[in-house]
């Protein structure tokens, strides 16, 4: 097919542009010298950021220049007094503009296109395509101007900003990472998380926990990346867009593109950050405790309250003292790009250091990145990229947080001032539960040492016009260290032994991917390209882990110190085969029809099983390049796609095979244990996805809207099933039972809402709906399976359903010891066959006989943002973002546990509720803290001021400019803040393990509120 | 034309290419499995040592977690955990859907039912594989047999007594008595292959197990045979070490021990326990004064008795087989040799006689043998929770906490938390849902 050059994106991964590039300047400045003819010169930026824009055309009648990479143009052979000169540049509308020949300090701002149909994109296809040509949705990150308008702390920070992508946080600990989901959760057993992608070569996905981090929300793989080495990243969201990825991508595919430099001279690039972060208002941000005290009255506490006024140290009410205080987040980077030659550069350097509330929680990142572009011909390319990172991260999860002493504070009964207990108001925990916060940062220590190296390697060759072959290689070394150490200690709520545990983890993954195109054209109208490829993806983790304990005295802190020591390793290994084939037929470039099929081997397929085979096909039509649209003038452009395709998920490493594991008995006798049932039957889970949608762009390129319906069905679903224990073995075997379905929908709407000369506002809006179902789990309907968390798959129900029983009314009895709930009634319902599961809404039943009845999903079924920027006199760039989310179910554990557990809320410890009285005796009380939850939030606020040229040029820089950014300032709404009187503390947090789609959480931060103020140089 | 065969030679040459590598994969996919051991490795007549210890080993680690979970239901401790959990299990609220008991393994606090089925199954499995084996390629082959079956009668005794109703090996369901007369005929045949080698620890054991087993199943005159013969002093002790979560003594681990978990506290009626006024030096308990995990309850644990993770836990002794002899003696109307035993406990410890003027009538003699056992086997073997069930509706009663009759007579714990109702583990639902004979 034929392929509209786009110069910026070309500059990237083309061969051969920048070779063009030069010559074309060259050109154009030789042939002004010898005319001795005007000129006009000066720089294309981006309208609302002033970023300058490398790759623009800019005309006059039939001369023309590209800029370079600063943006920078001169055009020569000019006369007259005045010309009209028309910039082009794909992805933003074109721009024509009458100046003075001779000026050489023009500014042409261009104005971004709501909807781009020839943006060039790489990810998903054996080669570059347009994405015109694409039947699929394709979610696309401006990094460089998302990183402009509000720095991210990280990277999953920015997927965010993608329609289907859900970033589901882990809360307010630095280096906690998010689970991402991309239109859902497809697996009823592997992992949701998407596949990640660096310049085309496979990187680390995987959440590793161990000592010394909190294992609900591990440190994610993705946040190692420095988000101000990218470039963009495409986002491919299902099986449907995903098949050449095959066996593994059927959650997704996110290709992260690191920036390149450009021909032309060194442009350096400096940035500085610096800010602060904070829990607000610590004294009141969780729940306050209550107990009765002697003579029955009921007492608010807070211990934090409590030190403060009785002058336990001296706090003040800002950062709260020692126990709190506010971390000062920076970052210093450093980047310089340009091309000589065949040879273009893009070198990378930055130190950040973030810090969280607590001063036991901070994370030290040193990040470098190299590309090098090698291009000696339109034939020939070589793109090398090396990046190394290494980072120390001090996770406050070495123990359990401090959220938990105060939260949980004055369990009842016993706290009450006058009994002199420990744990009491007056004893030596001053009311904290377990003891005071004192001790916790020079008792517990735990961190992640990390060292990574990622290599990704692009060899492209077109031998012939029509024919072009590619090889990508590259491997992630991730090398990390995970440590613990709980120093013997006396005092109140620490270790009375003391242990340190060390965990070496070391991931290698490998990836070659090789693909060979060839095209012809049929006619004038008919082009045809097919397409080849082999993948080999090779994954192997090795983990070293030894304890130590019992420490003869504090100043110890090795393993080798333990009286009493262990030690494990572990080895595993992972590989994929794959082929394909596609052919694209394009009609006219403005149909185009795709089909592709490709075949994997795994080497976790069971050993009956051997092969297996992903199909896809798609379609696009550009309907604005017919005559019976294009008449329709408010409509600039409009393409109308679908795609279907199929994908994978492999099972786990050995979850095919029956094996055993040794272990050690008396006097460290060797033995053998059992360790995994296996299934030989086990075969990869097919996602297979049908998605239809258009791109619009109208009303003179004003107003963008992508929107796509999507329908997702998980087939051979994996599915762990607890192994039946008499049967011998522990734990789950995973077979291919289930299935699964995914329906929904996105939409991005992108606006120009407002123009003039000095002021312009921008809208943005993303919205997506998603829901799923069990529809099967390969047995009889009362196959029920247990999620975690005592959440449950039953069929006809959303993945990780939660059920329990329902108390809708219930007396009182007072004539024992305690009030005690009678009476009990509970929400009937239909059963599920064979089960005492049902979907409620019957008549009230006896407590006893009745049903446990659904009370939600634990995954959210919509979500979505909003963000507005208004640009005032072209330097000063206003920005607002919100996020949403809703639809799920939590299941709060601070809530569930304050009331049944430490008892110290009003409502377990005056009696007079009912229904909560119930809930105590009824089941295993795991009622209480399940609430609804949705939230929305004033995510990002930030101001951006560009300084004017004037004053940059005069301190010889290109461009400058300072942000000034807040995040997570407000939470607007919440779903449902309080159960039985007790307060939510952020139902945004929740546990991020990512093989957990659970709803379940307790002990989590509240995300930090955060200020960054962010200044930028080019010169 | 000539275009297009050039096209199909440069596709032709890929495809060649692909099919070569393809036919490569088999090499390419092949993964090392350095850290576990396949099925089919254990078919070695070499491996017979490591076989039987891995049923032993299996075995301890179930019992372990059995013994601790049941001891803090029984009325021996009160719930002082912060743990939901936990706090559960010493309230009585043990759920048929509660993975703790059901599926957690012997790194938890109360994994039961897996584990004790790993350990039934590992002596039914590996009995069949020693059989198999040569017996010229096998050492020892009659006492490792004897081992093998001995330790699985221990486990099927540990299912019976604790589980409302059974599961084995996917079957249909089973009644307690059905997994205790299982649990007789593993020890009988034990029994008999340890007596073939006359090998005096696996013949006690078995006696010891046969012993207990006949007295849950009311075969009296053969629970007094079989208890009658385990010899003075003999103790069969469950190792525990600290190498692992898995081998950790869990009653201190999770309860007992000061430094660790203090999810319970020493009940108040066995803080000081006394005998005519004298202290029993029997259970000895104590405390530092400290909050237990709940930061409300006093921690007050024994200072003997659990009091280190690496503790070994008693499976059996000489003394249970004679309370053994002596509860079944008095139910049989010799109160004489109830009295005799009873009163070899108390001189041992150094306490006034019981009952010398045996003037105690049957029903008084039972209630005190079965308070001589707590006494004696204060936190061992499961053996209170075992009473507490065995004991309900008759004139020895031995109430559950919550109850009437025991520390907290309302249905209120300490803390104000109302009691449960499990007075046996329930089928899990795990087994209940994916045994095709039960859900069918």
């Amino acid at each position: 097919m034929l392929v509209v050059p786009n110069p910026v994106r070309l500059l990237r991964p083309s061969p051969g542009l920048a070779l063009l590039v030069a010559c074309l300047c060259l050109f154009f400045a030789a042939a002004a010298a010898v005319a001795q003819q005007q000129t006009v010169g000066g720089q294309v930026v981006e309208s609302t950021t002033r970023r300058p824009l490398v790759g623009a055309q800019v005309m006059a009648g039939s001369r023309g220049v590209i800029t370079d990479n600063r943006g920078r143009f001169v055009l020569g052979g000019l006369s007259g007094a005045q010309v009209t000169l028309r910039v082009v540049m794909i992805g933003y509308r074109d721009l024509e503009q009458t100046v003075e020949v001779g000026r050489s300090d023009l500014v042409l701002p261009l104005i971004e296109s709501a909807v781009t149909l020839d943006a060039i994109v790489v990810t998903g296809t054996p080669q570059q395509q347009l994405k015109r040509s694409l039947g699929n949705a394709l979610g696309d990150v401006d990094v460089s101007k998302l990183a402009e308008r509000a720095p991210p702390p990280n990277v999953q920070k920015l997927l965010s900003s993608v329609a289907g992508v859900s970033i589901l946080s882990g809360g307010g600990d630095i280096g906690a990472g998010a689970n991402i989901r991309i239109r859902g959760a497809n697996s009823l057993a592997l992992s949701s998380e998407p596949l990640i992608y660096i310049d085309g070569v496979r990187v680390s996905n995987s959440v590793n926990s161990g000592p010394g981090v909190d294992s609900r929300s591990p440190p994610s793989r993705l946040n190692d990346i420095n988000p101000d080495i990218i470039e963009s990243i495409e986002i491919i969201k299902g099986p449907a867009a995903a098949t050449l990825y095959g066996t593994e991508a059927s959650n997704g595919v996110i290709n992260i593109i690191t920036k390149r430099g450009s021909a032309g001279a060194p442009v350096w690039n400096l940035s500085v950050k610096q800010g602060a972060n904070w829990l607000p208002d610590p004294e009141n941000l969780w729940q306050h405790a209550y107990y009765k005290n002697a003579a029955g009255q009921l007492v608010e506490f807070s211990p934090l309250t409590s030190d403060r006024v009785t002058g336990e140290y001296p706090g003040d009410t800002i950062s709260f003292g020692p126990w709190f205080r506010t971390g000062m987040p920076r970052e210093y980077e450093m980047s310089v790009s340009g091309g000589a030659g065949p040879m273009n550069y893009y070198f990378a350097t930055g130190w950040s250091r973030d810090e969280g509330p607590v001063t036991y929680n901070w994370r030290n990142r040193l990040s470098n990145r190299a590309n090098l572009s090698f291009i000696p011909s339109e034939k020939f390319s070589l793109n090398l990229g090396i990046s190394f990172i290494k980072s120390r991260y001090r996770s406050a999860g070495a123990v359990q947080p401090i959220s938990v002493r105060i939260l949980w504070a004055c369990a009842s009964p016993g706290c009450e001032p006058g009994r002199k207990l420990a744990g009491g108001v007056d004893g030596l925990s001053r009311g904290y539960l377990t003891g005071p916060p004192e001790g916790i940062e020079d008792d517990y220590e735990g961190y992640e040492d990390l060292s990574r190296g990622v290599i990704t390697s692009t060899i492209s060759h077109r031998p012939m016009s029509w024919f072009s072959h590619r090889l990508t290689m590259g491997t992630d070394l991730t090398a990390q260290r995970l440590s613990s150490l709980a120093r013997l200690s006396e005092t109140l709520g620490s270790s009375k032994v003391g242990s340190r545990s060390v965990e070496n983890y070391r991931e290698t993954l490998s990836s070659l991917d090789y693909a060979a195109i060839a095209t012809t054209k049929v006619g004038a109208d008919l082009a045809l390209e097919t397409a080849g490829g082999l993948q080999y993806y090779a994954k192997q983790v090795t983990e070293e882990t030894a304890t130590g304990s019992t420490f003869p005295v504090r100043a110890l802190e090795t393993v080798s110190a333990g009286a009493i020591r262990s030690g494990a390793e572990n080895f595993l290994e992972n590989k994929t085969v794959g082929a394909y084939v596609q052919q694209q037929i394009a009609w006219k470039n403005r149909i185009f029809v795709t089909g592709a099929v490709r075949g994997d081997d795994n080497s976790a397929f069971g050993k009956n099983y051997d092969f297996v085979v992903y199909p896809k096909f798609s379609a696009s039509w550009v309907l604005s390049e017919e005559s019976f649209v294009s008449r329709f003038e408010f409509i600039n452009a409009l393409k109308v796609r679908t795609a279907w395709g199929k994908a994978g998920q492999q099972p786990d490493v050995f979850a095919a095979l029956r094996i055993y594991e040794p272990a050690s008995g008396e006097n460290g006798a060797p033995t053998l244990t059992p360790s995994n049932i296996g299934n030989p039957d086990l075969k990869p889970e097919v996602g297979q996805e049908l998605e239809a949608g258009f791109d619009a762009t109208l009303f003179d390129e004003r107003f963008g809207i992508e929107f796509t319906y999507y329908t997702k069905k998980t087939t051979d679903a994996i599915v762990s099933v607890p192994v039946t224990p008499s049967l011998g073995f522990p734990g789950s075997q995973f077979r291919n039972l289930g299935e699964v379905t995914n329906q929904g929908f996105e939409v991005g709407i992108t606006g120009d809402a407002f123009r003039r000369d000095n002021v312009q506002v921008d809208v943005g809006f993303k919205f997506s709906k998603n829901s799923n179902e069990v529809v099967s789990l390969g047995g009889p309907a009362s196959l029920v399976i247990n999620a975690p968390y005592g959440m449950y798959n039953v069929t006809g129900f959303p993945l990780t359903s939660i059920f329990m029983r329902r108390v809708v009314s219930a007396d009182i009895d007072r004539s024992g010891a305690a009030p005690k709930a009678i009476n009990m009634m509970c929400e009937g319902g239909e059963l599920i066959p064979g089960t005492n599961f049902s979907s409620g809404g019957g008549a009230p039943v006896p407590c006893a006989s009745a049903p446990q009845v659904w009370w939600g999903a634990s995954q959210p079924t919509w979500e979505g943002s909003t963000n507005l920027t208004v640009t005032l006199y072209r330097d000063l760039q206003l920005f607002a973002q919100v996020d949403f989310l809703g639809g799920n179910t939590l299941l709060s554990g601070d809530i569930r546990a304050s009331l049944m557990s430490f008892r110290n809320q009003p409502a377990i410890i005056l009696g007079e509720d009912p229904i909560l009285l119930a809930y105590d005796i009824l089941d295993i009380r795991r009622q209480p803290g399940t609430i609804k939850g949705g939230w929305a939030k004033l995510r990002d606020v930030s101001a951006t001021y560009t300084f004017p040229q004037s004053l940059v040029e005069r301190l010889n820089f290109a461009r400058a400019s300072l942000t000034v950014s807040a995040q997570n300032w407000w939470t607007i709404w919440v779903a449902q803040k309080y159960d039985f009187g007790v307060r939510q503390t952020d139902p945004e947090v929740r546990s991020t393990n990512s093989t957990e789609m659970t709803a379940y959480y307790q002990e989590g931060w509240p995300q930090l509120k955060r200020i960054l103020t962010t200044v930028r140089v080019t010169f | 034309m000539r275009r297009q065969l050039r096209h199909a030679r440069v596709l032709a040459g890929a495809a060649m290419l692909s099919a070569s590598v393809l036919a490569g994969c088999s090499d390419l996919l092949d993964v090392k499995l350095p850290g576990r051991v396949p099925e089919e490795a254990l078919n070695d007549p070499a491996l017979t040592s490591v076989l039987v210890n891995s049923v032993k080993t299996d075995f301890e680690c179930a019992w372990a977690n059995y013994v601790a979970g049941t001891a803090l239901i029984s009325d021996q401790f009160i719930q002082a955990s912060g743990n939901l959990v936990q706090r559960n299990w010493g309230t009585r609220r043990v759920d048929s859907s509660d993975a703790s008991y059901a599926t957690a393994g012997c790194g938890s606090p109360y994994g039961i039912y897996s584990p004790l089925h790993i350990a039934r199954y590992q002596s039914e499995d590996i009995y069949k594989r020693i059989t198999e084996f040569p017996d010229a390629l096998v050492a020892n082959k009659t006492l490792s047999l004897a081992t093998v079956r001995v330790y699985g009668g221990w486990a099927l005794l540990a299912l019976g007594e604790g589980f409302c109703e059974m599961a084995i090996d996917g079957g249909e369901l089973m009644t307690r008595s059905e997994v205790m007369a299982l649990a007789e005929e593993r020890f009988t045949e034990g029994l008999a292959l340890a007596t073939q080698v006359n090998n005096a620890d696996m013949k006690n054991l078995a006696l010891a197990g046969r012993a207990r087993v006949r007295l849950d199943l009311s075969n009296l005159s053969g629970a007094i045979a079989d208890a009658s013969l385990v010899p003075a002093g003999y103790v069969k002790n469950a190792s525990r070490d600290e190498t692992a979560a898995a081998r950790y003594n869990p009653i201190c681990s999770n309860v007992t021990c000061p430094s660790y978990g203090r999810n319970g506290s020493i009940a108040p009626n066995f803080r000081d326990l006394k005998w005519q006024g004298v202290s029993d030096p029997r259970v000895k308990i104590t405390t530092q004064n400290k909050p237990a995990f709940d930061n409300a309850t006093i921690h007050w644990y024994p200072v003997t008795k659990a009091s280190t993770r690496a503790e070994a836990m008693k499976i059996t002794s000489y003394a249970e087989a004679q309370l053994i002899v002596a509860e079944a003696s008095a139910r049989n109307g010799d109160l004489a040799t109830a009295r005799r035993i009873i009163n070899t406990f108390h001189t041992a410890a150094g306490i006034p006689g019981y009952d010398p003027n045996n003037t105690a009538t049957k029903d008084e003699v039972v209630k005190q043998v079965i308070e001589e056992r707590v006494r004696e086997l204060f936190l061992d073997g499961g053996l209170r929770f075992n009473d507490h069930y065995r004991f309900q509706g008759t004139p020895y009663a031995v109430p559950y906490k919550g109850e009437p009759g025991s520390i907290h007579p309302n249905g209120i714990d300490h803390t104000g938390v109302p009691y449960g109702n499990t007075k046996c583990f329930p089928l899990p639902d795990v087994e209940r849902v994916g045994n095709p004979n039960i859900n069918k």
